[in-house]
């Protein structure tokens, strides 16, 4: 048993190239599981699979590193640029060096878009892996990177300097959107074109979603580059970015990358999520596009939409739910042991998504759009609560979660960093969570006062200033822990930055030798577990051997005799 | 290529045409009053100007200002007059001044906003239940 475990430890440090050969050879089995242990549960092994794989780094994943990065300061920034619009609110005669208008539409377009730096980064990193396939053009990678990263930069720019378009969410100026658009469009390019060229079917569930996830983000948001006179067309089209974005398009690259995280992490059998996969995506597209009725209720369209926004609305909660049961699927009882700081704070990170996309997006999004109640509690502070929950909670998590799965690919933090990391991250959630519980009491008052009761708009503020404070101290809270956050991966990044950064045969090895052993011991003791599966199972296969062949002998000998 | 991914594609589409169905529907509904020059120029202003960001129009934007849908109604004839005129931003403001347009940007914005007004918008905002 420990000479096998002895071979065994020595294929990993041997590196993964034309050196194993041999070995390969003779034991293909054990070399080919070692390599994929995503695959090693598969009950019945396909064409492709009987190949043994090479180990490869992809290029792909190294050039994600920067949109990581950039995503991690970008929302340490949103964070602090908020907090001056939410003081601002409550004590508005204080002096402030940007107007309300230039600092809440920063706020709502960084929130947009920093997490598309960062899923960019995760889908770069992923996908090759999903798809065993090096991507088409790492030169566009890097083209990618410095168009999206100079676009936002130049949309939070323009907005600060107050060239406003003065729709929510897409106030940057046409151009700009205009190279957003074109920066998305790259990434598709890039993508279907690593699609084409794989090796494996291309039916896997996370390739498709996260295919389709990026087709979409275009088709919806090309429309918003159009100027609409008539208002209630306007706001049609402005929900194609403003929700369907959040709940169908990045919703499927979520799912697409959230599912390639965990597989990669626990080891999980693939082919029992597939199926989930697949109902699930059909959900989210069923339901997110026609849920966009919800938007449209009081924008002066046929009343039928109440209908159309009621029903999806309620589907929507659906998939939300089948995502937590397809999370857990991937998990087991066992799957802390072992597993290094990286991959429960990863997993951690999932499990705030997975949290808030059933409470804050799911079943708080259902409530609000039951048209009935949402006459009432429309275009209150209840709509800002449901949008932090959602749009952070749920989408912000998956990509903190993924930035730093793919920032700590070859570096480790110290102890001391870890513990920091836990607690940036309770501090966000509690002030998430402050933050969403006192803007709904907020809205809600605000529903009850000027809906119900009949107040102005200045009457209804100064009663509620309480609890726009306590949103403030929220928002503070999450600010604390996102900058405490974004601090000890830029303090880790800039520490390793020739390690990151450099691309010579030293590097390309190391890395090699990286994805083999993991990046720390757990990784190395998962893999070690696995094996022990295998061995097993090889014990079991040689004991049926060895009667079958004893039964020959006894019969040849029988004959013999 | 495998039935699941057929389905998924199939139902992506199907409801994506539905939905563009649909929404040619609302537009042409919605298209069916014209928009004359002034409250396009008006549309205009309002959104140089960056107005949803403190207010709402149809309960989308921000929820410090309060919602414009009906604010035509409230001021009726006098409303280019008050977006033209210099008054405290409202709420617990003391020094603070609301934005004020010029005569012409005024005249526009109100025409705009009547034009909301006038929208058949399935009532919204309701009508207050105690007063």
């Amino acid at each position: 048993m420990s000479s096998y475990f002895d071979q065994f430890y020595k294929s990993f440090l041997d590196g993964g190239t034309s050196s194993t050969g041999d070995k390969m050879e003779q034991q293909p089995e054990l070399t080919k599981n070692t390599e994929r242990p995503d695959e090693l549960e598969s009950p019945k092994n396909t064409e492709w699979e009987k190949q043994p794989e090479k180990i490869v780094v992809y290029q792909a994943q190294r050039l994600s590193y920067p949109f990581a990065l950039a995503a991690f300061i970008f929302f340490g920034v949103q964070a602090l640029v908020s907090n001056g619009g939410a003081l601002e609110v409550v004590f508005p005669d204080m002096p402030s060096p940007i107007p309300f208008t230039a600092g809440r539409s920063f706020h709502l377009n960084i929130s947009l878009y920093w997490p598309l730096i960062g899923m960019t980064g995760g889908i770069y990193y992923l996908f090759c892996r999903e798809a065993n396939q090096e991507i088409y053009s790492t030169k566009l990678i890097t083209t990618n990177f410095l168009l999206m990263t100079l676009t936002l930069l130049a949309i939070l720019g323009s907005l600060v300097l107050g060239y406003n378009d003065g729709r929510e969410y897409l106030e940057a100026i046409r151009p700009l959107k205009a190279a957003m658009v074109a920066a998305c469009v790259l990434l598709l390019y890039n993508v279907t074109h690593t699609y084409r060229l794989r090796q494996i079917p291309g039916t896997r569930a996370t390739l498709v979603s996260i295919l389709i996830g990026i087709f979409s983000l275009i088709i919806f948001y090309l429309p918003n580059l159009i100027k609409f006179t008539h208002p209630t067309v306007d706001e049609l089209v402005k929900f194609w970015v403003v929700h369907m974005w959040e709940e169908m398009c990045l919703e499927l690259i979520g799912i697409g990358v959230q599912t390639s995280l965990l597989l990669a992490i626990t080891g999980a059998n693939r082919r029992v999520m597939e199926g989930l996969l697949y109902l699930d995506m059909a959900l989210i597209a069923l339901a997110g596009i026609l849920a966009t009725g919800h938007h449209y209720y009081w924008v002066g369209v046929p009343a039928v939409w109440l209908w159309i926004g009621g029903v999806f609305s309620a589907i929507q909660v659906i998939p939300a739910f089948l995502l937590f049961y397809s999370s857990l699927k991937t998990a087991n009882k066992n799957i802390l042991d072992g597993v290094g700081q990286r991959e429960k704070i990863t997993l951690a990170l999932v499990a705030c998504s997975v949290f808030y996309h059933i409470f804050g997006a799911g079943l708080f999004g259902f409530a609000m759009a039951y048209p009935a109640l949402n006459r009432y509690v429309h275009g209150t502070y209840m709509t800002s609560a449901h949008s932090h929950l959602a749009l952070f909670g749920v989408l912000g998590f998956l990509t903190l979660a993924v930035c730093f799965y793919i920032l700590l690919s070859e570096i480790n933090l110290s102890k001391a960093d870890y513990r920091r990391c836990w607690l940036s991250i309770a501090a966000v959630n509690v002030g998430l969570l402050v933050m969403g519980v006192a803007l709904t009491l907020a809205g809600g008052l605000q529903a009850y006062l000027l809906r119900v009761v009949g107040l102005t708009i200045t009457e209804v503020n100064e009663l509620i200033r309480p609890y726009l404070l306590l949103r403030l101290v929220g928002g503070l809270t999450y600010t604390v822990g996102s900058l405490l956050f974004t601090w000890v991966i830029v303090k880790n990044v800039y520490r390793h930055r020739n390690l990151l950064f450099t691309n010579d045969d030293a590097a390309t090895e190391r890395r090699t030798l990286m994805r083999k052993v993991g990046n720390d011991y757990g990784q190395l003791i998962i893999q070690l577990k696995q094996a022990r599966v295998l061995v097993t199972r090889m014990q079991s296969a040689n004991r049926r051997r060895t009667v079958r062949l004893r039964s020959i002998i006894d019969k040849v000998k029988n004959k013999t005799e | 290529m495998d039935k699941k991914m057929t389905g998924f594609v199939v139902v992506f589409v199907i409801t994506t045409v539905a939905f563009g169905i649909l929404v040619q529907q609302a537009v042409n509904k919605a298209e069916s009053r014209p928009v004359p020059p002034q409250v396009s120029a008006g549309k205009d202003a309002f959104q140089s100007k960056a107005c949803i960001e403190c207010h709402t129009v149809f309960g989308n934007g921000g929820y410090s200002g309060g919602d414009l849908t009906k604010v035509y109604s409230k001021y009726g004839k006098d409303l280019p007059d008050f977006l033209a005129s210099s008054r405290p931003m409202g709420s617990f403001a003391k020094r603070k001044q609301h934005l004020r347009l010029n005569q012409q940007q005024a005249q526009e914005v109100a025409a705009y906003l009547k034009f909301i007004d006038s929208t058949e918008n399935l009532d919204w905002p309701p009508r207050t239940i105690l007063n």
